[in-house]
């Protein structure tokens, strides 16, 4: 466990250089043991090779000895001699016999081991056997050294008759420790050779099998240098790591090389990269961003928002000299190590074509006005937080009105004019946000905006506030459109209703269309277009509809009135020229038929002028000319649902711009409805469509349940 | 339970937040509607979790986070404005929040910002 945990992969050549180690010890300790053996057997031999000296030295000694003694002499050196040669050949062989101490060719004192082999142990038996009783005479000689002739003669037969026998014994004492130490010098060589060649041998093992292993990590690294390489090249995003520093990594994307430029980006910095693109302050803010990011306090999941880059419009040089216009995304993401932050990982995503396509889609929804989805959140929303949110707001936008309409402020007192403007239409936005009410929170952004540029302005003069002005207005004008809708929708509120159980239920109470709403709106739309109008009104029947196609139906029937004023209904001269009575009339009908319930907006003015749809189209670029000449007399009335068509000369509040036609068709087709239109140019234009009985039935079961 | 402060000069706001759905671990221990009322209900109130406007009256919010922070250093603190001005959230974060929620919100966009929060 601690083995592998602490080893890895690396465990296979710790093993192997502990199994060399431990065999190299090995052998060396066998290597020590054996050689010292071998050199106290050489000390052996020695020793023995000194016995054969030794036991013909004595005789000599003793020979001269009598030698001279015969001539008279005192024969005293070689009396010594023979004492010290036959006392060391004594001491020596009882030595080798049961082991002792005895002493070297330089006098010194060395133990010797008993011989071992039977060879050994049979020989110096036989010599102790012999050289016993000659040992016995020396002593009686050397204790009677005056008086020994006879003894003197004695001693030189015996040693004469047993001087071959001890030299040959000697001799085979040292021959058979001669044979003794080659064996062991032999077995020292067989182990020095196999422990050479197991060594060998695990080093070649060490080397295959590493190699071996090498060869497979290198590829499995090469693999992956390559999956990354390729990933690097071939990934649309450009990718690049920065360091606490903000300083590039080595390894970024080719596409990083693609948006910025073929330049080498490694050790570069951050800044240096954006160096022209992304400049003062908002330069800073990045930088900052990313210090958050690099901070373990912040939670990257919400800060994500923050991110000064998430889309930016930059000029990037291009390969023919010239600059192009793109938007780029970056990304930021932490990567940890070991459980700390190491780098910011940046994603940068050339965005343009997604930028384009938004806003064109954009573009398209802002035409098409409130849409259903609006006045739906409108209809959900609890009538009196609503009138308390527009009535506030009201309140806050006059108060801004004033506050930029006070002359009296001093141009250093601009600042805090802004200040205060801010701060209230800041508190609008985010109210507006909370309720849902995108229309007005985007209104108030802009707004907020444009107070932000003038905040940055310097030398700022009062004629600087003017713009604001009219935004202002704009602004009111939307609240004024929200409370004129709110109150149209607040008639179709659910209210809550004790039932006889007693149980408090919500129910829907049936209510025709609200026409007080309609007509008045209908009459500010002809006072703000100059024409004169009546609007009948019977919509009883719209007692069936449910709670949520009364919306449909209501927001529809707004819509074909608005239009009808706009475009059906001609001026007053107009209409005098053409023999029709000054003041237009506007017929909104709700009836059950047969297959459903038809809902009309009939007005007697000029009618659908095909002719002018047709041009209509063409130049919105809608159709081409041989399509438009192909479409049969419906399919050109049909036009005027399309998104982004309007007849209208100049775009206002209420047509041309504002809530399309297109919305009447949206709502229809949600009850799954059918639109008809009966025209006849200038005489009238009645526009109507069928709920058939199904969707009807459904909505009575539905309230039913 | 967590304690909760909100600190916003809107009442909308102050309400939504306090009126999510499915806040079960949260008992609002206290609310404010500017920096200078936010120090004294956080010195009272000692919350662990705190949301806070940046635009507000008296004191803003870059200037309570950092008093916050240290008066409450165990509190978790969370920016909740619109992205009007990027840099004065930064700002406000390295100044000792923990993070950023953007108005408009829905209850779950709330919920998530505060689970993330709590976690260490």
């Amino acid at each position: 466990m601690f083995f592998a945990r602490n080893f890895g992969k690396y465990r296979a050549i710790v093993i192997s250089v502990a199994m060399f180690i431990i065999l190299d010890l090995g052998v060396l300790g066998l290597n020590f043991y054996i050689s010292s053996q071998i050199a106290s057997d050489a000390v052996n031999v020695n020793l023995a090779g000194r016995q054969r000296m030794l036991s013909q030295k004595s005789v000599k000694a003793l020979l001269d000895y009598q030698n001279d003694l015969a001539q008279g002499a005192s024969g005293a050196d070689a009396y010594q001699e023979m004492l010290s040669s036959v006392a060391l050949f004594d001491r020596t062989l009882q030595a080798f016999h049961s082991g002792g101490y005895t002493s070297d060719a330089t006098g010194q004192e060395i133990f010797l081991a008993a011989v071992e082999t039977p060879i050994s142990i049979a020989v110096v038996e036989e010599s102790l056997a012999i050289w016993k009783p000659i040992r016995r005479d020396f002593s009686r000689l050397e204790r009677e050294s005056n008086s020994g002739r006879p003894l003197l003669s004695h001693l030189v037969d015996i040693a004469k008759q047993n001087n071959l026998t001890l030299l040959k014994l000697m001799n085979d004492l040292t021959n058979d420790l001669e044979s003794v130490a080659k064996q062991k010098s032999d077995t020292l060589r067989w182990i020095q050779a196999s422990a050479i060649t197991l060594a060998i041998l695990n080093f070649f093992l060490i080397l295959f099998h590493f190699i071996g292993q090498l060869r497979s990590s290198d590829a499995v690294a090469e693999f992956a240098r390559k999956e990354t390489q390729e990933i690097l090249l071939t990934v649309r995003e450009g990718l690049l790591l920065l360091d606490s520093n903000l300083i590039i990594g080595s390894q970024y994307s080719e596409s990083v090389k693609a948006i910025f430029g073929d330049r080498d980006f490694a050790g570069m910095s951050f800044r240096s990269l954006l160096h022209n693109l992304v400049v003062g302050q908002d330069m800073t803010t990045t930088e900052e961003y990313i210090k958050l990011l690099l901070n373990e306090q912040v939670k990257e999941n919400l800060i994500g928002s923050l991110n000064p880059l998430s889309d930016v419009e930059v000029s990037l040089p291009q390969a023919n000299g010239g600059y192009a216009v793109k938007h780029l995304s970056f990304r930021f993401n932490r990567t940890i190590e070991d459980g700390k932050i190491s780098h910011i990982l940046v994603t940068v995503l050339d965005i343009t074509e997604t930028v384009a396509l938004r806003q064109s889609l954009e573009a398209a929804r802002n035409q098409q006005g409130l849409h259903t989805d609006a006045l739906k959140k409108l209809a959900h929303l609890d009538s009196t937080t609503l009138s308390a949110f527009l009535s506030r707001t009201e309140q806050d936008l006059h108060a801004i009105n004033d506050t930029l309409k006070d002359e009296a402020a001093e141009p250093q007192g601009y600042n805090a004019k802004l200040q205060n403007c801010l701060r209230i239409v800041h508190r609008v936005k985010g109210d507006a946000g909370a309720l849902d009410l995108l229309q007005i929170a985007t209104a108030a952004h802009h707004f907020e905006d444009q107070l932000q540029i003038l905040q940055k302005t310097e030398g700022l003069q009062g004629s600087d506030f003017l713009p604001l002005t009219l935004s202002l207005n704009d602004f009111l004008q939307l609240i004024a459109e929200l409370r004129e809708i709110s109150d149209l929708l607040q008639n179709l509120q659910p209210v809550q209703v004790v039932a006889e159980s007693g149980a408090v239920t919500t129910e829907q109470i049936p209510l025709p269309l609200d026409e007080q709403p309609i007509m008045r709106l209908a009459k500010r739309i002809a006072q703000e277009n100059d024409k004169a109008i009546s609007v009948t009104f019977d919509a009883e029947e719209a007692a069936v509809l449910s709670a949520e196609q009364r919306i449909l139906v209501q927001a529809s029937v707004i819509q074909l009135v608005r239009n009808a004023v706009v475009h059906g209904v001609e001026s007053a001269e107009v209409r005098l020229l053409a023999g029709k009575p000054p003041t237009g009339t506007i017929d909104v009908r709700v009836s059950l038929e047969a297959d459903g319930l038809r809902v009309s907006v009939r007005d007697d003015g000029q009618g659908l002028n095909l002719k002018r749809l047709r041009e209509q189209a063409e130049a919105k670029g809608l159709y081409s000319r041989e399509v438009l000449d192909g479409f049969s007399r419906t399919r050109v009335m049909g036009l005027i649902f399309e998104p982004g068509f309007s007849t209208a000369a100049e775009a206002n509040e209420h047509a041309g711009r504002g809530i399309g036609m297109d919305l009447v068709r949206t709502n229809v087709n949600k009850m799954k409805g059918r639109i008809r239109i009966s025209n006849q140019p200038r005489r009238y234009c009645e526009i109507s469509f069928l709920i058939p009985t199904s969707q009807l039935e459904d909505s009575l079961v539905a309230e039913a349940v | 339970m967590k304690r909760l402060m909100i600190v916003d000069d809107s009442m909308v706001i102050r309400r939504r937040i306090s009126r999510t759905h499915g806040l079960d671990g949260y008992a609002v221990v206290g609310t404010a509607e500017d920096g200078i009322n936010a120090i004294e209900v956080a010195r009272e109130t000692q919350p662990d979790m705190i949301t806070i406007d940046l635009t507000m009256p008296n004191m803003d919010g870059p200037e309570a986070i950092p008093v916050l922070a240290s008066l409450c250093p165990q509190a978790r603190i969370l920016v909740v404005s619109a992205l009007s001005d990027k840099a004065t959230a930064i700002g406000a974060l390295a100044s000792g929040a923990h993070g950023f929620l953007c108005k408009p919100f829905t209850d779950q966009e709330l919920r998530d910002a505060l689970l993330e929060l709590a976690q260490d």
